[in-house]
């Protein structure tokens, strides 16, 4: 088994538990070590994979209230499995029983940080053997551009959030409108984006240059409601032709199914993905005959209800009187 | 629950009546008292929702809370510049309800005049 085969069987990031945000390989000797380590503070063996063919399960992280299930395949169709307060080792093959090797709680390691548990295992004189592993530095560049590599998408996002609010630069220079660059410290955020420190963010509204097609086909949630909300919600809700699920007097309530939306591992870590659905009031009025759409709460069913919450009242329509 | 069509609405403000024995406007909120009969200031138009006259009656807007309007005994008119003009009761106090609308990612807000 190569290190690209071993590696391959990590399974993707969003089936891990919460506290396993690095999970790394690391070669010394020969043998390949498949570490975790939750933000670079503590890190842990999980398996090791000797050259001379035999594999062997460390432990896995257990703590009382944590009830994760960790699916790692290893040779042998090994499978880590916690349940309740213990981890359990499965082999299943198919004709045997499967094997249940019970793992008590690990206790804490002494390493803190990643750089000493590598300098520790690769080398403890500091002296690195190119045949044998990883340099230190190889590893931190690893880490840091895998990092990069997950956190891509997030800082996607981040960025048509931000550009979807108008936000455009903050005259201290930091480009996060939270912060600041010219007093060391976190501004309140406040609804208007100006701090304690009295930055004002300047602002500049985005201009939408996609189309229904466009933005329905991208895959990422968080820069489709935003594209959306720059190309306007009013102006998608007809571009994409939305359906009336219900009709009373002037108003309509409106859905539109966008598509997949947050992917979220629940403690079991079974994947919940609901769709985004974007619901709205539109009302035309009587006299003028303008029609406005609203959104409201993609729980709400009725017309009566979207009144009732777009208002804060309970019985909008039996109580509004004249209306201009 | 009243029936009573009694609530008039001018644009994203509905004007909900007090009952009579709860009417009482409390001590801190009356620190928020607007002279200028201001009942909310549009952030994105420019356009004032406001009293036709300020002395028609007293207008409230505490930091916390809806603002309040107690119309005095002549009756008040609430203006805007697009909608138009809507009575308000004599003797009442009235809670102004304003429009709240869904966004996608940060949830209810308040809608922007």
């Amino acid at each position: 088994m190569t290190y690209q085969e071993v590696k391959d069987m990590i399974p993707p990031k969003r089936r891990w538990c919460r506290y396993m945000s690095c999970l790394y390989l690391q070669r010394w000797r020969g043998a390949i070590r498949i570490r975790y380590g939750y933000r670079y503070r503590s890190t842990q063996t999980i398996a090791v994979w000797y050259p001379n063919g035999r594999f062997k399960f460390k432990s896995a992280l257990l703590y009382p209230s944590q009830r994760f299930r960790l699916n790692l395949f290893m040779p042998g169709d090994f499978q880590a499995c916690t349940h309740r307060y213990h981890t359990f080792l499965y082999k299943s093959d198919g004709k045997d029983e499967p094997r249940t090797i019970y793992i008590p709680k690990e206790e804490r390691r002494r390493f803190r940080t990643v750089e000493n548990a590598a300098w520790i295992s690769i080398s403890p004189k500091g002296r690195v053997t190119p045949k044998l592993g990883l340099t230190l530095a190889e590893i931190r560049r690893r880490l840091k551009h895998a990092d990069h590599v997950r956190d891509l998408p997030r800082r996607r996002g981040r960025y048509w959030r931000r550009k979807a609010r108008g936000i455009y630069r903050n005259p201290c220079g930091h480009p996060w409108p939270q912060k600041c660059n010219w007093r060391d410290h976190w501004p309140k955020p406040t609804t208007d984006w100006r701090g304690e420190c009295g930055c004002k963010v300047y602002t500049k509204k985005a201009v939408s240059r996609d189309t229904v097609e466009t933005i329905m086909e991208e895959q990422n949630a968080t820069v489709r409601t935003a594209k959306i909300q720059i190309y306007g919600v009013d102006k998608f809700f007809v571009d994409a032709k939305a359906k009336t699920t219900d009709k009373e007097a002037n108003y309509e309530l409106i859905r539109l199914d966008t598509g997949p939306g947050h992917r979220e591992t629940d403690r079991w870590g079974r994947e919940q993905t609901a769709n985004v659905v974007l619901t709205a009031l539109r009302m035309t009025c009587s006299t003028t005959g303008k029609v406005y759409v609203n959104t409201v709460p993609p729980q709400i069913r009725t017309v009566r209800e979207g009144l009732n919450w777009m208002y804060d009242t309970t019985n909008y329509l039996g109580r509004v009187g004249k209306q201009t | 629950m009243s029936n009573l069509r009694d609530c008039p609405r001018q644009g994203d403000l509905l004007f909900i009546p007090r009952p009579k024995d709860k009417g009482e406007v409390v001590g801190w909120q009356k620190q928020s008292l607007k002279k200028n009969g201001i009942i909310r200031e549009g952030e994105a138009t420019g356009h004032h929702h406001k009293l036709a006259e300020p002395t028609m009656g007293e207008v409230y807007r505490p930091d916390w809370g809806k603002p309040i309007v107690v119309v005095g005994g002549q009756g008040a008119t609430v203006v805007h510049n697009e909608h138009g003009p809507i009575t308000l009761q004599p003797d009442t106090t009235y809670d102004v309800h304003v429009a709240r609308e869904w966004d996608i990612h940060s949830g209810a807000r308040y809608v922007a005049d």
